[in-house]
């Protein structure tokens, strides 16, 4: 079956190993589980101007567009990976820029 | 690279009467509450499953609240439905302005 996957443009992707490393090293994380866009993109910009270059910011999303729209809003404000669970959830990684 | 196209154009889509689908991807709530004249509500989910099956018209429209998820629903349609155009309502439903309140009958 087609999949919403197929056709959305993700950062850099993960692996299980890193996700789970830096996921404990997060400095704030936001569960934008159920949520669609554009709440995650706003939460996401309203959560990094709260931290310091080089910190990090994890949001865990079902809603698959926001793996490639949530790091296009926060544009250069952040450097984004993105883990895949493979069980329809999905983590974003933004580290804050100088 | 999806088109975008803005809330008057597919306005005036509207106003001539064109050919072509429309799609509002929103939460069901949403949609309930209000939507474009004739939108079809399909949610991405739904899009996933009927989307190779479905008899597109030549040209479809998509919007989403902001412009943003419709740009990759919008990819899957012209990558897996069998329109000509696909393009997605640049600002979304926030940027649709009802010429007049629906009155409740």
């Amino acid at each position: 079956m087609p999949s919403i996957d197929d056709v959305t443009n993700t950062p850099d992707e993960l692996t299980d190993d890193e996700a789970e490393a830096l996921l404990e090293d997060a400095d704030l994380v936001q569960d934008m589980t159920g949520e669609v866009c554009p709440y995650p993109q706003v939460e996401a910009k309203k959560g990094l101007q709260d931290l310091e270059a080089g910190e990090l910011l994890v949001q865990e999303t079902d809603h698959v567009p926001c793996t490639e729209n949530v790091p296009r809003a926060v544009g250069d404000d952040a450097e984004a990976q993105v883990w895949r669970s493979g069980d329809a959830t999905y983590r974003i990684y933004l580290r804050k820029q100088a | 690279m999806i088109e975008e196209e803005s809330t008057e154009t597919v306005r005036r889509r509207i106003d001539r009467d064109e050919e072509f689908d429309l799609i509002d991807i929103r939460e069901d709530d949403d949609y309930a509450d209000g939507h474009l004249p004739e939108a079809d509500h399909v949610t991405i989910e739904e899009l996933e499953e009927t989307v190779v099956d479905r008899d597109w018209a030549d040209e479809v429209v998509v919007y989403c609240y902001r412009g943003n998820s419709s740009i990759q629903a919008a990819r899957l349609i012209a990558e897996y439905g069998d329109a000509e155009r696909v393009v997605s309502m640049a600002g979304g439903y926030q940027d649709w302005e009802p010429r007049e309140a629906v009155a409740a009958d």
